[in-house]
Protein backbone atom coordinates (compact mmCIF):
# COMPACT_ATOMS: atom_id res chain seq x y z
CA UNK A 1 0.00 0.00 0.00
CA UNK A 2 0.79 3.72 -1.02
CA UNK A 3 1.74 5.59 2.01
CA UNK A 4 1.14 9.23 2.89
CA UNK A 5 4.57 10.36 1.68
CA UNK A 6 4.62 8.47 -1.38
CA UNK A 7 1.25 10.06 -2.59
CA UNK A 8 1.60 13.87 -1.01
CA UNK A 9 3.46 16.22 -4.06
CA UNK A 10 6.77 17.19 -2.71
CA UNK A 11 7.55 19.56 -0.74
CA UNK A 12 9.40 21.83 -3.16
CA UNK A 13 7.33 21.02 -5.92
CA UNK A 14 3.97 22.27 -3.75
CA UNK A 15 5.47 25.53 -3.22
CA UNK A 16 6.80 25.97 -6.69
CA UNK A 17 2.69 26.71 -7.45
CA UNK A 18 2.07 29.63 -8.63
CA UNK A 19 -1.46 31.78 -9.30
CA UNK A 20 -2.51 35.11 -10.17
CA UNK A 21 -1.87 38.23 -8.06
CA UNK A 22 -0.10 35.33 -5.61
CA UNK A 23 2.43 38.27 -4.11
CA UNK A 24 -0.55 38.93 -1.56
CA UNK A 25 -3.23 36.71 -1.80
CA UNK A 26 -1.66 33.42 -1.27
CA UNK A 27 -4.31 30.85 -1.39
CA UNK A 28 -8.56 30.64 -2.47
CA UNK A 29 -10.26 28.03 -0.26
CA UNK A 30 -13.97 27.30 -1.06
CA UNK A 31 -15.68 24.24 1.24
CA UNK A 32 -19.12 22.86 1.39
CA UNK A 33 -20.92 21.38 4.38
CA UNK A 34 -22.87 18.65 3.69
CA UNK A 35 -25.00 15.80 5.07
CA UNK A 36 -26.94 12.53 4.75
CA UNK A 37 -30.38 13.05 5.18
CA UNK A 38 -31.02 9.67 7.16
CA UNK A 39 -28.18 10.04 9.73
CA UNK A 40 -27.28 11.26 12.81
CA UNK A 41 -24.62 14.15 12.34
CA UNK A 42 -20.80 12.59 13.51
CA UNK A 43 -20.66 13.87 16.97
CA UNK A 44 -24.01 12.16 17.93
CA UNK A 45 -23.45 8.94 15.86
CA UNK A 46 -22.46 5.93 17.86
CA UNK A 47 -19.42 4.47 16.00
CA UNK A 48 -21.02 1.42 13.71
CA UNK A 49 -23.27 4.48 12.19
CA UNK A 50 -20.51 6.28 11.66
CA UNK A 51 -18.54 3.43 10.30
CA UNK A 52 -21.41 2.75 7.94
CA UNK A 53 -21.61 6.55 7.31
CA UNK A 54 -17.84 6.50 6.01
CA UNK A 55 -18.17 3.55 3.71
CA UNK A 56 -21.06 5.10 1.95
CA UNK A 57 -19.59 8.18 1.34
CA UNK A 58 -16.28 7.07 0.44
CA UNK A 59 -17.69 4.88 -1.97
CA UNK A 60 -19.53 7.47 -3.54
CA UNK A 61 -16.62 10.20 -3.58
CA UNK A 62 -14.28 7.52 -5.26
CA UNK A 63 -16.34 6.75 -8.12
CA UNK A 64 -16.11 10.73 -9.19
CA UNK A 65 -14.25 12.28 -12.21
CA UNK A 66 -12.36 14.36 -10.19
CA UNK A 67 -11.39 12.29 -7.49
CA UNK A 68 -10.04 9.61 -10.09
CA UNK A 69 -7.20 7.79 -8.52
CA UNK A 70 -7.36 9.77 -5.39
CA UNK A 71 -5.88 8.80 -2.10
CA UNK A 72 -8.37 7.15 0.35
CA UNK A 73 -7.81 6.85 3.54
CA UNK A 74 -9.52 5.95 7.04
CA UNK A 75 -7.87 8.62 9.80
CA UNK A 76 -7.01 5.99 11.90
CA UNK A 77 -4.76 4.34 9.28
CA UNK A 78 -2.80 7.96 9.58
CA UNK A 79 0.52 8.57 11.60
CA UNK A 80 0.49 11.93 13.90
CA UNK A 81 3.24 13.45 11.64
CA UNK A 82 0.77 12.39 8.43
CA UNK A 83 -2.10 14.39 10.06
CA UNK A 84 0.06 17.68 10.53
CA UNK A 85 1.77 17.07 7.21
CA UNK A 86 -1.61 17.03 5.70
CA UNK A 87 -3.38 20.03 7.56
CA UNK A 88 0.05 22.10 7.03
CA UNK A 89 -0.47 21.72 3.78
CA UNK A 90 -4.38 23.04 4.58
CA UNK A 91 -5.84 19.66 3.13
CA UNK A 92 -7.54 18.79 6.32
CA UNK A 93 -8.41 20.60 9.43
CA UNK A 94 -7.32 20.90 12.81
CA UNK A 95 -10.36 19.24 14.31
CA UNK A 96 -9.72 15.86 11.05
CA UNK A 97 -6.51 15.56 13.12
CA UNK A 98 -7.59 14.29 16.06
CA UNK A 99 -10.35 11.99 14.37
CA UNK A 100 -10.06 8.03 14.45
CA UNK A 101 -12.04 5.12 13.49
CA UNK A 102 -14.97 5.82 11.71
CA UNK A 103 -13.28 8.97 9.77
CA UNK A 104 -11.76 9.47 6.55
CA UNK A 105 -10.45 11.53 3.98
CA UNK A 106 -9.68 11.56 0.41
CA UNK A 107 -7.61 13.99 -1.65
CA UNK A 108 -6.90 14.33 -5.42
CA UNK A 109 -3.57 13.93 -7.03
CA UNK A 110 -3.35 17.37 -7.65
CA UNK A 111 -3.77 18.12 -3.99
CA UNK A 112 -6.34 20.47 -4.64
CA UNK A 113 -9.63 19.10 -3.68
CA UNK A 114 -10.00 17.32 -0.52
CA UNK A 115 -13.03 15.62 1.07
CA UNK A 116 -13.11 15.24 4.93
CA UNK A 117 -15.66 12.07 5.91
CA UNK A 118 -16.89 12.36 9.38
CA UNK A 119 -15.60 15.84 10.56
CA UNK A 120 -17.94 18.05 11.93
CA UNK A 121 -20.26 16.84 9.19
CA UNK A 122 -20.44 13.67 6.98
CA UNK A 123 -19.11 15.69 4.10
CA UNK A 124 -16.48 18.58 4.33
CA UNK A 125 -15.07 18.69 0.76
CA UNK A 126 -12.80 22.19 -0.13
CA UNK A 127 -10.72 23.14 -2.81
CA UNK A 128 -8.20 25.12 -2.52
CA UNK A 129 -6.04 27.02 -5.16
CA UNK A 130 -2.79 28.99 -4.84
CA UNK A 131 -3.75 32.90 -5.11
CA UNK A 132 -6.51 35.03 -5.79
CA UNK A 133 -9.00 32.25 -7.49
CA UNK A 134 -11.89 32.58 -5.56
CA UNK A 135 -14.64 31.95 -8.20
CA UNK A 136 -12.77 29.20 -9.60
CA UNK A 137 -12.12 27.16 -6.05
CA UNK A 138 -16.09 27.94 -5.66
CA UNK A 139 -16.84 26.42 -9.16
CA UNK A 140 -14.77 23.25 -8.46
CA UNK A 141 -16.36 22.70 -5.43
CA UNK A 142 -19.66 23.28 -6.99
CA UNK A 143 -19.71 20.95 -9.35
CA UNK A 144 -17.99 17.66 -7.40
CA UNK A 145 -21.43 18.62 -4.76
CA UNK A 146 -23.87 18.44 -7.87
CA UNK A 147 -21.60 15.50 -9.15
CA UNK A 148 -22.03 13.90 -5.15
CA UNK A 149 -25.37 14.81 -4.83
CA UNK A 150 -26.77 12.30 -7.75
CA UNK A 151 -25.46 9.35 -5.71
CA UNK A 152 -26.53 9.98 -1.68
CA UNK A 153 -29.27 11.72 -0.31
CA UNK A 154 -28.55 14.92 1.31
CA UNK A 155 -30.31 16.65 4.12
CA UNK A 156 -32.01 19.58 2.59
CA UNK A 157 -34.94 21.28 3.81
CA UNK A 158 -36.49 23.94 1.21
CA UNK A 159 -36.53 26.86 4.06
CA UNK A 160 -33.14 26.13 5.83
CA UNK A 161 -31.36 25.25 2.64
CA UNK A 162 -28.43 22.25 3.58
CA UNK A 163 -28.53 21.33 6.78
CA UNK A 164 -25.73 21.01 9.19
CA UNK A 165 -24.52 20.10 12.48
CA UNK A 166 -23.75 23.46 13.56
CA UNK A 167 -26.46 26.35 12.83
CA UNK A 168 -23.87 28.89 11.78
CA UNK A 169 -23.23 25.92 8.51
CA UNK A 170 -26.73 26.12 7.59
CA UNK A 171 -28.27 27.06 4.30
CA UNK A 172 -25.25 26.79 1.76
CA UNK A 173 -23.17 25.53 4.15
CA UNK A 174 -20.12 27.19 2.10
CA UNK A 175 -17.00 29.10 3.53
CA UNK A 176 -15.07 30.63 0.72
CA UNK A 177 -11.65 32.05 2.70
CA UNK A 178 -8.53 33.65 1.12
CA UNK A 179 -5.42 33.42 2.93
CA UNK A 180 -3.55 37.23 2.24
CA UNK A 181 -0.32 38.33 3.52
CA UNK A 182 -0.15 42.16 4.63
CA UNK A 183 3.40 43.26 5.71
CA UNK A 184 2.60 46.49 4.21
CA UNK A 185 -0.59 47.72 6.64
CA UNK A 186 1.32 46.06 9.73
CA UNK A 187 4.26 47.82 8.87
CA UNK A 188 2.37 50.98 8.14
CA UNK A 189 -0.49 50.51 11.33
CA UNK A 190 -3.30 50.55 9.17
CA UNK A 191 -4.23 46.58 9.75
CA UNK A 192 -7.23 47.64 12.58
CA UNK A 193 -8.44 50.03 10.31
CA UNK A 194 -8.93 47.62 7.57
CA UNK A 195 -9.85 44.97 9.42
CA UNK A 196 -12.96 46.66 11.24
CA UNK A 197 -13.80 48.06 8.25
CA UNK A 198 -13.88 44.65 5.95
CA UNK A 199 -15.99 42.98 9.32
CA UNK A 200 -18.90 45.65 8.85
CA UNK A 201 -19.63 44.24 5.49
CA UNK A 202 -19.87 41.11 7.58
CA UNK A 203 -16.55 39.05 6.45
CA UNK A 204 -13.93 37.72 8.72
CA UNK A 205 -10.62 38.76 8.76
CA UNK A 206 -8.60 36.44 11.55
CA UNK A 207 -5.21 37.63 12.57
CA UNK A 208 -3.43 36.31 15.39
CA UNK A 209 -1.63 39.00 17.66
CA UNK A 210 1.74 37.84 19.57
CA UNK A 211 3.39 40.37 21.92
CA UNK A 212 3.07 44.13 20.41
CA UNK A 213 0.70 44.46 17.72
CA UNK A 214 1.49 42.64 14.47
CA UNK A 215 0.03 39.84 13.60
CA UNK A 216 1.84 36.19 13.19
CA UNK A 217 3.73 35.85 10.09
CA UNK A 218 1.48 39.03 8.84
CA UNK A 219 -0.75 36.27 7.54
CA UNK A 220 -4.92 36.95 7.77
CA UNK A 221 -7.47 34.75 6.32
CA UNK A 222 -10.70 36.91 4.85
CA UNK A 223 -13.75 34.43 4.76
CA UNK A 224 -17.56 34.87 4.97
CA UNK A 225 -18.98 34.34 7.96
CA UNK A 226 -22.66 33.81 7.74
CA UNK A 227 -24.52 31.05 5.12
CA UNK A 228 -28.02 31.32 5.44
CA UNK A 229 -30.07 34.27 3.78
CA UNK A 230 -27.79 34.84 0.56
CA UNK A 231 -26.40 32.83 -2.45
CA UNK A 232 -22.86 31.49 -3.33
CA UNK A 233 -22.52 33.97 -6.00
CA UNK A 234 -23.39 36.61 -3.56
CA UNK A 235 -20.90 35.46 -1.38
CA UNK A 236 -18.35 34.85 -3.93
CA UNK A 237 -18.47 38.40 -5.34
CA UNK A 238 -18.85 39.97 -1.91
CA UNK A 239 -15.80 38.29 -1.18
CA UNK A 240 -14.03 39.12 -4.29
CA UNK A 241 -14.67 43.23 -3.97
CA UNK A 242 -13.31 43.39 -0.85
CA UNK A 243 -10.33 41.36 -1.22
CA UNK A 244 -9.62 43.61 -4.17
CA UNK A 245 -9.45 46.51 -2.28
CA UNK A 246 -7.36 45.02 0.17
CA UNK A 247 -4.51 43.81 -1.70
CA UNK A 248 -4.86 47.64 -3.49
CA UNK A 249 -4.41 48.91 -0.24
CA UNK A 250 -1.96 46.92 0.88
CA UNK A 251 -0.53 47.38 -2.50
CA UNK A 252 -0.27 51.31 -1.55
CA UNK A 253 1.07 50.68 2.12
CA UNK A 254 4.17 48.77 -0.07
CA UNK A 255 4.37 51.75 -2.16
CA UNK A 256 4.38 53.95 0.65
CA UNK A 257 7.40 51.94 2.57
CA UNK A 258 9.12 52.26 -0.84
CA UNK A 259 9.06 56.31 -1.22
CA UNK A 260 9.93 56.24 2.84
CA UNK A 261 13.40 57.99 3.49
CA UNK A 262 16.26 56.06 2.84
CA UNK A 263 13.72 52.72 3.12
CA UNK A 264 14.69 53.26 6.45
CA UNK A 265 11.52 50.86 7.89
CA UNK A 266 11.84 48.20 5.56
CA UNK A 267 15.71 47.53 5.16
CA UNK A 268 15.38 48.00 9.31
CA UNK A 269 12.83 44.61 9.62
CA UNK A 270 13.70 42.62 6.63
CA UNK A 271 17.49 43.36 7.49
CA UNK A 272 16.81 42.04 10.70
CA UNK A 273 14.82 39.36 9.97
CA UNK A 274 17.73 38.07 7.46
CA UNK A 275 20.41 38.63 10.30
CA UNK A 276 18.35 36.44 12.73
CA UNK A 277 17.54 34.01 10.43
CA UNK A 278 21.09 33.65 8.71
CA UNK A 279 22.30 33.11 12.29
CA UNK A 280 19.81 30.96 14.41
CA UNK A 281 20.74 27.84 15.55
CA UNK A 282 17.07 27.06 17.63
CA UNK A 283 14.28 28.71 16.77
CA UNK A 284 10.51 28.39 17.24
CA UNK A 285 7.62 28.04 14.57
CA UNK A 286 6.02 31.51 16.03
CA UNK A 287 9.61 33.57 15.75
CA UNK A 288 9.82 31.75 12.02
CA UNK A 289 6.33 32.76 10.81
CA UNK A 290 7.45 36.08 12.09
CA UNK A 291 10.83 36.75 10.14
CA UNK A 292 9.85 34.43 6.95
CA UNK A 293 6.98 36.58 6.29
CA UNK A 294 9.61 40.09 5.98
CA UNK A 295 11.87 37.70 3.75
CA UNK A 296 9.01 37.09 1.53
CA UNK A 297 8.52 41.04 1.81
CA UNK A 298 11.98 41.72 1.11
CA UNK A 299 11.65 39.29 -2.16
CA UNK A 300 8.55 40.74 -3.38
CA UNK A 301 10.02 44.10 -2.94
CA UNK A 302 13.28 42.83 -5.31
CA UNK A 303 15.32 43.51 -2.09
CA UNK A 304 17.10 40.16 -2.54
CA UNK A 305 18.22 39.82 -6.12
CA UNK A 306 19.16 36.37 -5.79
CA UNK A 307 15.43 35.57 -3.45
CA UNK A 308 12.97 33.31 -5.43
CA UNK A 309 9.51 33.01 -3.96
CA UNK A 310 8.89 29.27 -4.20
CA UNK A 311 12.11 28.90 -2.38
CA UNK A 312 10.64 30.73 0.47
CA UNK A 313 7.23 28.82 0.24
CA UNK A 314 9.19 25.55 0.50
CA UNK A 315 11.10 27.05 3.68
CA UNK A 316 7.33 27.88 5.36
CA UNK A 317 6.52 23.82 4.63
CA UNK A 318 9.32 22.41 5.33
CA UNK A 319 9.79 23.93 9.06
CA UNK A 320 6.40 23.64 10.49
CA UNK A 321 6.62 20.38 12.80
CA UNK A 322 4.69 17.64 10.61
CA UNK A 323 6.86 18.28 7.73
CA UNK A 324 10.06 18.33 10.10
CA UNK A 325 9.18 14.72 11.59
CA UNK A 326 8.25 13.42 8.29
CA UNK A 327 11.55 14.46 6.50
CA UNK A 328 13.52 13.00 9.50
CA UNK A 329 11.27 9.78 9.74
CA UNK A 330 11.05 10.30 13.45
CA UNK A 331 9.07 12.14 16.34
CA UNK A 332 11.45 15.24 17.61
CA UNK A 333 10.82 17.15 20.90
CA UNK A 334 10.10 20.62 21.26
CA UNK A 335 13.88 21.82 21.06
CA UNK A 336 14.90 18.88 18.56
CA UNK A 337 12.61 20.26 16.71
CA UNK A 338 13.86 24.07 17.02
CA UNK A 339 17.27 23.22 16.29
CA UNK A 340 16.52 20.91 13.06
CA UNK A 341 14.26 24.11 11.89
CA UNK A 342 17.14 26.53 12.15
CA UNK A 343 19.74 24.20 10.49
CA UNK A 344 17.37 24.74 7.35
CA UNK A 345 16.65 28.13 7.91
CA UNK A 346 20.19 29.11 8.22
CA UNK A 347 21.64 27.68 5.27
CA UNK A 348 19.46 29.02 2.85
CA UNK A 349 18.40 32.39 4.03
CA UNK A 350 22.11 32.84 4.27
CA UNK A 351 22.26 32.37 0.37
CA UNK A 352 19.99 35.31 0.04
CA UNK A 353 22.84 37.75 0.73
CA UNK A 354 21.85 41.04 3.02
CA UNK A 355 19.03 42.98 1.90
CA UNK A 356 19.55 45.93 -0.82
CA UNK A 357 17.72 49.25 -0.99
CA UNK A 358 16.04 49.14 -4.08
CA UNK A 359 15.21 51.74 -6.60
CA UNK A 360 12.04 52.95 -7.22
CA UNK A 361 9.84 52.38 -10.09
CA UNK A 362 7.75 55.26 -10.78
CA UNK A 363 4.15 54.77 -9.93
CA UNK A 364 1.57 53.40 -12.15
CA UNK A 365 -1.29 55.85 -12.43
CA UNK B 1 -2.14 38.60 31.90
CA UNK B 2 -3.43 35.01 33.24
CA UNK B 3 -4.64 32.35 30.16
CA UNK B 4 -8.26 32.10 30.47
CA UNK B 5 -8.29 28.53 29.10
CA UNK B 6 -5.76 26.99 32.16
CA UNK B 7 -5.71 29.88 34.58
CA UNK B 8 -2.57 29.46 35.39
CA UNK B 9 0.20 30.54 32.90
CA UNK B 10 0.79 33.57 32.24
CA UNK B 11 -1.00 34.30 28.75
CA UNK B 12 1.36 35.06 25.54
CA UNK B 13 -0.87 34.86 22.55
CA UNK B 14 -3.83 36.86 22.03
CA UNK B 15 -5.92 36.40 19.56
CA UNK B 16 -8.63 38.93 18.03
CA UNK B 17 -11.63 38.14 15.81
CA UNK B 18 -13.88 40.69 14.78
CA UNK B 19 -17.24 39.49 13.69
CA UNK B 20 -19.66 41.52 12.69
CA UNK B 21 -18.35 45.00 13.74
CA UNK B 22 -17.40 43.36 17.87
CA UNK B 23 -14.03 42.12 18.54
CA UNK B 24 -13.59 39.47 20.49
CA UNK B 25 -10.75 38.65 22.76
CA UNK B 26 -8.64 35.69 23.69
CA UNK B 27 -5.97 35.35 25.53
CA UNK B 28 -3.75 32.23 25.80
CA UNK B 29 -0.91 30.99 27.29
CA UNK B 30 1.69 29.60 24.20
CA UNK B 31 0.75 25.74 25.38
CA UNK B 32 -2.72 26.48 25.39
CA UNK B 33 -2.52 28.54 21.96
CA UNK B 34 -0.42 25.38 20.32
CA UNK B 35 -3.35 22.94 21.38
CA UNK B 36 -6.05 25.05 19.92
CA UNK B 37 -3.81 25.67 17.03
CA UNK B 38 -3.42 28.85 16.83
CA UNK B 39 -0.58 29.19 14.43
CA UNK B 40 -2.36 29.27 11.55
CA UNK B 41 -4.91 31.86 10.88
CA UNK B 42 -6.84 29.19 8.98
CA UNK B 43 -6.20 26.27 11.24
CA UNK B 44 -8.25 27.49 13.77
CA UNK B 45 -11.29 28.96 14.68
CA UNK B 46 -12.64 31.29 17.12
CA UNK B 47 -15.74 30.51 17.26
CA UNK B 48 -14.57 26.63 18.07
CA UNK B 49 -12.21 27.81 20.91
CA UNK B 50 -15.36 29.78 22.51
CA UNK B 51 -17.46 26.67 22.07
CA UNK B 52 -15.06 24.78 24.21
CA UNK B 53 -14.33 27.68 26.65
CA UNK B 54 -18.19 28.97 26.87
CA UNK B 55 -17.77 29.95 30.14
CA UNK B 56 -15.03 32.86 29.61
CA UNK B 57 -17.55 35.20 27.76
CA UNK B 58 -20.02 34.85 29.47
CA UNK B 59 -23.93 33.56 29.03
CA UNK B 60 -24.80 34.82 26.20
CA UNK B 61 -21.78 33.65 23.55
CA UNK B 62 -21.01 31.90 21.85
CA UNK B 63 -23.67 33.00 19.24
CA UNK B 64 -24.58 29.56 18.80
CA UNK B 65 -26.14 29.42 22.34
CA UNK B 66 -29.62 28.71 22.56
CA UNK B 67 -31.99 29.62 25.24
CA UNK B 68 -33.63 26.55 26.92
CA UNK B 69 -37.33 26.69 27.25
CA UNK B 70 -38.49 22.93 27.66
CA UNK B 71 -35.80 21.31 28.85
CA UNK B 72 -38.20 18.02 27.99
CA UNK B 73 -38.03 18.66 24.16
CA UNK B 74 -35.90 15.36 22.57
CA UNK B 75 -35.87 15.14 19.11
CA UNK B 76 -37.90 11.87 18.27
CA UNK B 77 -35.26 10.60 15.72
CA UNK B 78 -32.25 10.98 17.14
CA UNK B 79 -32.83 11.31 20.74
CA UNK B 80 -30.89 14.71 21.58
CA UNK B 81 -32.72 17.33 23.71
CA UNK B 82 -32.90 20.84 24.08
CA UNK B 83 -30.29 20.81 26.49
CA UNK B 84 -27.67 19.02 25.05
CA UNK B 85 -27.88 21.62 22.08
CA UNK B 86 -27.52 24.43 24.36
CA UNK B 87 -24.59 22.44 26.03
CA UNK B 88 -22.63 21.95 22.72
CA UNK B 89 -24.63 24.50 20.35
CA UNK B 90 -24.77 21.90 17.53
CA UNK B 91 -27.66 19.58 17.00
CA UNK B 92 -28.07 15.45 16.70
CA UNK B 93 -29.40 15.03 13.17
CA UNK B 94 -31.34 16.57 10.54
CA UNK B 95 -34.33 16.39 11.87
CA UNK B 96 -33.50 17.95 14.87
CA UNK B 97 -33.98 21.47 13.10
CA UNK B 98 -37.77 20.80 13.09
CA UNK B 99 -38.00 19.56 16.51
CA UNK B 100 -36.11 22.60 17.73
CA UNK B 101 -37.13 24.88 15.19
CA UNK B 102 -38.63 27.70 17.77
CA UNK B 103 -35.76 27.54 19.96
CA UNK B 104 -33.50 28.14 16.61
CA UNK B 105 -34.99 30.45 14.57
CA UNK B 106 -33.93 32.94 17.03
CA UNK B 107 -30.22 32.15 17.46
CA UNK B 108 -30.56 31.81 13.21
CA UNK B 109 -31.21 35.14 13.17
CA UNK B 110 -28.40 36.19 15.01
CA UNK B 111 -26.19 34.36 13.18
CA UNK B 112 -27.27 34.82 9.42
CA UNK B 113 -28.36 37.82 7.15
CA UNK B 114 -31.56 35.91 6.65
CA UNK B 115 -33.34 33.00 7.89
CA UNK B 116 -34.14 31.45 4.67
CA UNK B 117 -32.45 29.79 2.55
CA UNK B 118 -32.12 31.35 -1.37
CA UNK B 119 -28.71 29.40 -2.90
CA UNK B 120 -28.17 26.04 -4.25
CA UNK B 121 -30.80 23.24 -4.13
CA UNK B 122 -30.04 19.56 -4.87
CA UNK B 123 -31.16 18.83 -8.43
CA UNK B 124 -31.21 14.97 -8.00
CA UNK B 125 -33.40 14.01 -4.47
CA UNK B 126 -33.15 10.20 -4.90
CA UNK B 127 -37.31 9.38 -5.22
CA UNK B 128 -36.89 5.84 -3.50
CA UNK B 129 -34.47 6.80 -1.27
CA UNK B 130 -35.09 7.89 2.67
CA UNK B 131 -37.31 10.08 3.85
CA UNK B 132 -35.96 13.83 3.40
CA UNK B 133 -35.64 15.61 6.80
CA UNK B 134 -38.59 18.18 5.41
CA UNK B 135 -40.83 16.04 5.75
CA UNK B 136 -40.58 15.06 9.23
CA UNK B 137 -41.96 16.51 11.81
CA UNK B 138 -42.93 15.23 15.39
CA UNK B 139 -46.35 13.97 15.70
CA UNK B 140 -47.35 16.03 19.09
CA UNK B 141 -46.11 19.22 17.61
CA UNK B 142 -48.37 21.97 18.11
CA UNK B 143 -48.77 23.86 15.38
CA UNK B 144 -49.43 23.27 11.59
CA UNK B 145 -47.44 20.71 9.80
CA UNK B 146 -44.41 20.88 7.41
CA UNK B 147 -44.20 24.46 6.21
CA UNK B 148 -43.75 24.18 2.19
CA UNK B 149 -41.80 25.95 0.28
CA UNK B 150 -43.10 29.65 -0.53
CA UNK B 151 -43.86 28.82 -3.72
CA UNK B 152 -45.62 25.32 -3.43
CA UNK B 153 -48.98 25.45 -4.88
CA UNK B 154 -50.03 22.42 -2.62
CA UNK B 155 -51.60 23.98 -0.31
CA UNK B 156 -53.87 27.07 -0.86
CA UNK B 157 -54.53 29.71 1.43
CA UNK B 158 -57.67 28.95 2.86
CA UNK B 159 -60.63 32.36 2.62
CA UNK B 160 -63.25 30.75 5.40
CA UNK B 161 -63.58 28.56 8.71
CA UNK B 162 -65.39 25.99 6.89
CA UNK B 163 -62.55 25.58 4.39
CA UNK B 164 -59.95 25.72 7.35
CA UNK B 165 -61.42 23.19 9.47
CA UNK B 166 -61.17 21.20 5.57
CA UNK B 167 -57.59 21.90 5.11
CA UNK B 168 -56.51 20.83 9.03
CA UNK B 169 -57.85 17.71 8.68
CA UNK B 170 -56.24 17.32 5.19
CA UNK B 171 -53.18 18.37 6.72
CA UNK B 172 -53.55 16.27 9.92
CA UNK B 173 -53.94 13.04 7.11
CA UNK B 174 -50.61 14.23 5.75
CA UNK B 175 -48.71 14.19 8.71
CA UNK B 176 -49.92 11.24 9.79
CA UNK B 177 -48.46 9.89 6.39
CA UNK B 178 -45.49 11.64 6.39
CA UNK B 179 -44.58 10.58 10.75
CA UNK B 180 -45.36 6.42 8.91
CA UNK B 181 -42.88 7.60 5.85
CA UNK B 182 -40.15 8.68 8.58
CA UNK B 183 -40.73 5.77 10.86
CA UNK B 184 -39.99 3.00 7.98
CA UNK B 185 -37.09 5.12 6.67
CA UNK B 186 -35.64 5.15 10.20
CA UNK B 187 -36.71 1.40 10.71
CA UNK B 188 -34.85 0.41 7.63
CA UNK B 189 -32.16 2.57 8.90
CA UNK B 190 -31.59 1.38 12.36
CA UNK B 191 -31.63 -2.16 10.97
CA UNK B 192 -29.04 -1.40 9.00
CA UNK B 193 -26.71 -0.04 12.15
CA UNK B 194 -27.61 -3.40 14.46
CA UNK B 195 -25.96 -5.32 11.59
CA UNK B 196 -22.69 -3.33 11.37
CA UNK B 197 -23.23 -3.66 15.23
CA UNK B 198 -22.97 -7.09 15.23
CA UNK B 199 -20.60 -7.14 12.70
CA UNK B 200 -17.68 -5.22 14.91
CA UNK B 201 -19.10 -7.12 18.38
CA UNK B 202 -20.29 -4.04 19.98
CA UNK B 203 -23.17 -5.84 21.61
CA UNK B 204 -24.10 -3.72 23.95
CA UNK B 205 -25.03 -0.38 21.68
CA UNK B 206 -26.62 -3.55 19.32
CA UNK B 207 -29.23 -4.00 22.46
CA UNK B 208 -29.82 -0.95 22.75
CA UNK B 209 -29.98 -0.75 19.12
CA UNK B 210 -32.40 -3.81 19.19
CA UNK B 211 -34.93 -2.25 21.76
CA UNK B 212 -35.11 0.61 19.34
CA UNK B 213 -36.06 -1.10 16.65
CA UNK B 214 -38.48 -3.15 18.62
CA UNK B 215 -40.23 0.38 19.87
CA UNK B 216 -40.18 1.81 16.50
CA UNK B 217 -42.07 -1.38 15.34
CA UNK B 218 -44.84 -0.89 17.81
CA UNK B 219 -45.10 2.96 17.13
CA UNK B 220 -45.21 1.81 13.37
CA UNK B 221 -48.37 -0.66 14.42
CA UNK B 222 -49.86 1.84 16.52
CA UNK B 223 -49.88 4.28 13.32
CA UNK B 224 -50.99 1.70 10.76
CA UNK B 225 -53.85 1.29 13.01
CA UNK B 226 -55.12 4.18 13.39
CA UNK B 227 -54.82 5.14 9.82
CA UNK B 228 -57.12 2.32 8.88
CA UNK B 229 -59.75 3.27 11.32
CA UNK B 230 -59.53 7.22 9.90
CA UNK B 231 -60.73 5.34 6.67
ZN1 LIG C 1 -3.09 28.09 29.35
ZN1 LIG D 1 -32.43 14.73 15.88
Amino acid sequence: MMTLSEFLIPSSEYAARRGPEDVIVLSSRARLARNLCDSSFPAWAKKPERLQILKRISDAVVSLAPMKSCLLESMDNLSNNDKLALMERHLISREHTARGVGSGLAINKEENISVMINEEDHLRMQAILPGFQIRKVWERIDHLDSELEKKIPYAFHPEYGYLTACPTNLGTGIRVSAMLHLPGLALTDQISQIVGAVSKLGLAVRGIYGEGTDALGNLFQASNQMTLGETEEDIVIRLEKVIRQVVKNEENARQTLLEEKDQITLLNHIGRAWGILSNCYTIETRETLNLLSFIRLGIDLGMFPKGKRSDLEELFLITQRGHLQLAAKENMDAPQRDRARAEILRKKILKLKAPQKVKLKPLES
Amino acid sequence: MICQMCNKAEATVHLTQVVGGKSKKLDLCSDCAEQCGVDDPAGFSMIEILKKFSGVFGPEEPATQVAVRQPSLRCPVCGYTELDMSKTGRVGCPSCYITFEKGLEKALKTMHRGTRHVGKHPQHMPLDGPPMPEAEKPADADKPPVRKRARSTSKKKTTSAKEAEVAKTEQTQNTAQEELKLLQGLLKSKEGVLEEAIEVENYEYAARIRDEIKELKAQLEKLSQSEEKDK
